[in-house]
């Protein structure tokens, strides 16, 4: 038998023996945050399954604040000296600091926590290695059931389970559990000039409602069609973007930017092209974005942020006009606005900042084939190469559409190679022409496919 | 009291490795400090520690690996990864076997001359501090500077069924420093990168002072504030050392990674001529002060240097111990793991092309309009050679000379085609320290070069709006 997450009860011991040891510390002020977490992992390398991980990782951080002074520290044992050593180092860190004058407070729970569904499904957490190699012996197949020509040079199936607990010295005392089964699915078909770039495609779900089939189907299709080479031209145009071009996580053109731009954080600090423009009208009226974290059973929602303020629906754009910001509680009390329960905890580099929990783009109506169909020429970006290399700040952009397909009498036609798409998110944002209601959930974003006018290509 | 290495080994040569084919375990116990700053003021100070194991198993060549925290389990976590291998479904890869090595036993002691970790946190804080205020003093245009700073230290162990004993000690420290302004209404920022994995904090105080990363960072803000916009489409340019070694990795580095080299737009080209004769790439363990730099990798494999294009034909590929294997050549010493917490991939370390012999002078020459790529933001390559990067700092070249300044901007290209129109080499050479990521895991690597030039058609601007 594997070991196990830890349950609830578990962390809240862990958070007790923080407080118990702050106490006997004389610490008044801390807030600590733990996290258990489960990861069952099968790799997949050149079209079968390489191997199988099982990981089990603690952690747990803690702030104290001191005379005003606030220090943290981290560590990765759930025991009595892991946690005492916490708060010492904790304090000694505080001790060299400065007293910051915005200093409020640690947050306390001023709103019950909303009811959130379908965050936890036991079933995601008896998944063993047999089935979870099944499943993905399962999307290779299906991806190379689109053509012979199509391989998947790397993939996995990943169950998480994990464990989460706040506590503060203003109250706060939360615990929850959630389980993430995600598939992801790397294909390239072709070979030598004709060769496709790496055609990404993943799913993520909260139970075991995946269907592989259709991640590893989208995926070989994807690659298939991107080996039929067509030429590009500079021009401006109508472009398609796939929901995963925009809302994955680490990629997603609008993931990547409007996190950071609608972060309250940076707009207190005037580092954001947002700043400033709350109220104003400035995008397409058919841009609506809420943070959304109380869907049911959607991987980005939670009863409760990083700092265990209440989770709630904060409406950010409506039909085009920036209504707000989201908020953690330090910067939404020095600007005045208050938190939104959205604070977001850096393990690595221990900060706590202020970002979205569920970046909603709200859908409107037809699939990306329609969206396709509604155009003579245009092109469709389904990966954007380089875009974490945005800058957050200004908006800018310049990445590879990667893949990118060329759109011809409603139809992808072939791929395209090295066609730039360049520009600033704000003008994109303004020339949103249609949006689809194929929803993908990414975790931190829900992101449906769109049609935008006049959208500068390069190429070579 | 028991060190990592103990634990390891008690694990190793106990009855529960035994039936398998080979056994890896991997251990850090280590503490890092994070500082972030914004203005002058801090905004976190934290410090983490970190002690942790993880075993990597082969059993009837297929793979388990296991993670756990703490040093009291191991021979659990050998168990659970033996299960997990176990448990494959019968269509999985069942092959897999490892390039014999001569198992080392090393010591690796860090060569630090200031120990990170006895450096005052009031001394890191004082650094990072002057170099956000005279940043922000430089230009009155400039509204935020922040600064964000790490390092590790403590121990790293390696221990294999085969009788590999690697223990390092180690001293990582990364340091990222940013800073935005307005300038007629628009918003422009630039950034700084520094780091050492095998120095002190005399990395920070005898070659990059505070007062050189402020140059540095004020220099680019400038140039961004009196940018004009680039020209889009394809043009002759020149690039600088630290855009040459970008083009390296993600140009031809990444597909030169064995496991990605099999499914990418190069594979079938070894041993042809795919870049001009003056053109020579290479992945090194060790060059002086490499963010790179391994003195034995994750699989304790002696690492050697490893020509990926000799003299404009395509070169050998980067190995791990299964993959050399699987090619039936040696292995290069490229496993590399950023933690426990993770089994090794194949990475680069320090990744450049070999010096030339032309001046900056004569590479701009005879080019009527062209661009100078001097700084990066970062890039990306695609299995398809598709390589993008992103420049913070760039140049008009008009009629041979250097010309007004250029705002943000990326270039990209398709590597089978544009390291063929490499015209000119240069003899000067430089480097940049920064981490690279695949599959979510981060590792640190340097990449450089010389100055070199491209005709037009190697290369394709695409400018920030």
């Amino acid at each position: 038998m594997s070991k196990a997450c830890a349950t609830e009860p578990a962390v809240l011991d862990v958070l007790d023996a923080v407080s118990a040891s702050a106490r006997r510390q004389k610490v008044s002020e801390f807030d600590a945050y733990a996290v258990c977490k489960r990861t069952r992992r099968v790799t997949i390398e050149r079209e079968s399954v390489s191997g199988a991980d099982s990981i089990l990782a603690t952690g747990l951080h803690v702030r104290v604040c001191v005379d005003g002074k606030v220090g943290g520290a981290f560590c990765n044992e759930f025991d009595l000296k892991g946690t005492a050593k916490c708060i010492e180092q904790a304090v000694k860190i505080a001790n060299l600091m400065e007293s910051d004058r915005n200093w409020s407070g640690f947050p306390s729970r001023s709103k019950e926590y909303p009811s959130v569904p379908g965050l936890y499904d036991k079933s995601v957490v008896s998944l063993d290695v047999p089935i979870m190699s099944l499943m993905a012996e399962e999307m290779v197949d299906s991806a190379r059931s689109v053509s012979k020509a199509v391989s998947a040079p790397y993939g996995a199936i990943e169950s998480v389970e994990m464990t989460v607990g706040v506590m503060n010295s203003s109250g706060v005392r939360s615990v929850m559990s959630e389980t993430e089964l995600e598939a992801l699915i790397c294909c390239v078909a072709g070979s030598g000039e004709s060769i496709s770039p790496d055609c990404e495609e993943s799913g993520k779900s909260r139970s075991c409602d995946l269907r592989v089939d259709k991640i590893g189907e989208r995926a070989g299709w994807i690659a298939e069609k991107s080996t039929h080479i067509l030429d590009a031209k500079t021009e401006e145009c109508d472009v398609v973007f796939s929901p995963m071009s925009l809302g994955a996580g680490d990629a997603g053109l609008l993931n990547v930017v409007l996190r950071e731009a609608l972060s309250g954080q940076n707009i207190h600090q005037g580092i954001s092209f947002l700043a400033g423009k709350q109220g104003d009208h400035i995008w397409s009226e058919h841009v609506t974005i809420n943070d959304n974290p109380l869907l049911s059973g959607r991987c980005g929602s939670r009863p409760f942020d990083d700092e265990g303020i209440a989770a709630q629906r904060t409406r950010l754009v409506n039909k085009g006009t920036l209504e707000g910001y989201v908020w953690d509680s330090y910067h939404g009390y020095i600007s005045g606005e208050g938190s939104t329960g959205n604070a977001i905890r850096n393990l690595s580099s221990g900060t706590v900042v202020a970002a979205p929990l569920c970046l909603q783009f709200m859908p409107e109506r037809g699939s990306m084939k329609s969206l396709i169909e509604s155009l003579d020429h245009g092109y469709l970006v389904w990966g954007c190469q380089g875009s974490h290399t945005s800058n957050t700040e200004t908006g800018g952009f310049s990445f590879v559409a990667s893949p990118g397909l060329l759109i011809e009498n409603g139809e992808v036609v072939g791929g395209v190679r090295g066609a730039m798409v360049s520009g600033n998110v704000t003008d994109m944002m303004k020339n949103v022409e249609r949006v689809g209601a194929d929803v993908v959930d990414f975790g931190s974003a829900l992101m449906p496919s769109i049609l935008f006018r006049n959208v500068k290509i390069t190429t070579g | 009291m028991s060190t990592l290495l103990d634990y390891l080994l008690k694990a190793a040569r106990s009855r529960v490795v035994s039936g398998l084919d080979y056994v890896e375990l991997r251990a850090d116990d280590t503490v890092q400090t994070s500082i972030e700053l914004r203005e002058s003021s801090i905004e976190s100070v934290t410090r983490k520690f970190e002690c942790g194991h993880s075993a990597r198993v082969l059993k009837s060549g297929r793979w388990g690996f296991a993670v756990s925290d703490g040093m009291n389990t191991v021979s659990e976590t050998i168990t659970e990864a033996m299960k997990a291998a176990r448990a494959l479904s019968q269509r999985a890869v069942s092959d897999t076997r490892l390039h014999e090595i001569t198992p080392v036993k090393m010591d690796i002691r860090s060569k630090a001359e200031t120990p990170l970790n006895e450096v005052d946190l009031a001394e890191k804080v004082s650094y990072l501090t002057s170099i956000c205020r005279n940043t922000t003093k430089s230009d009155r245009r400039m509204t935020t500077t922040k600064a964000s700073y790490s390092d590790i230290t403590g121990d790293r162990v390696l221990v294999t069924s085969e009788g590999t004993e690697v223990r390092q000690s180690l001293s990582h420290a990364y340091l990222k420093t940013g800073a935005s302004g307005k300038a007629s209404g628009q918003l422009v920022s630039a950034r700084d990168e520094i780091g050492t994995v095998t120095r002190g904090w005399e990395r920070f105080t005898d070659e990059d002072s505070g007062d050189k990363i402020v140059e540095r960072l004020a220099r680019k803000m400038r140039l961004q504030m009196d940018g004009v916009p680039c020209r889009r489409g394809t043009h002759p340019c020149v690039v600088s050392p630290k855009v040459s070694g970008m083009l390296a990795h993600e140009a031809l580095g990444h597909l030169s990674e064995a496991d990605l080299f099999a499914a990418g737009a190069f594979n079938g080209l070894e041993g042809s001529r795919v870049a001009s004769e003056a053109v020579t790439m290479v992945d090194s363990p060790w060059i002086e002060d490499g963010f790179g730099n391994v003195t034995a990798d994750d699989e304790g494999v002696v690492p050697k240097t490893v020509t990926l294009i000799d003299k404009g034909i395509l070169g050998v590929q980067m190995t791990n111990r299964e993959w050399a294997a699987r090619l039936g050549i040696e292995p290069t010493g490229n496993a590399r793991a950023e933690s426990y917490r993770v089994p090794p991939l194949i990475r680069m370390r320090n990744t450049y092309f070999e010096r030339g012999d032309m001046s900056l002078d004569e590479l701009l020459e005879n080019k009527k309009f062209g661009y100078y790529c001097v700084d990066i933001r970062g890039g990306q390559a695609e299995s398809n050679s598709s390589f993008q990067v992103s420049i913070q700092e760039c140049y008009e070249i008009v009629r041979g000379e250097l010309g007004r300044p250029v705002r943000s901007l990326a270039i990209s290209g398709v590597a089978t085609k544009s390291l063929p129109l490499i015209d000119g080499v240069g003899k000067d050479f430089d480097f940049e320290s920064s981490y690279c990521g695949k599959l979510l895991q981060a590792m640190p690597t340097s990449d450089g070069g010389p100055h070199m030039s491209f005709k037009k058609g190697g290369v394709v601007f695409g400018g920030f709006a």
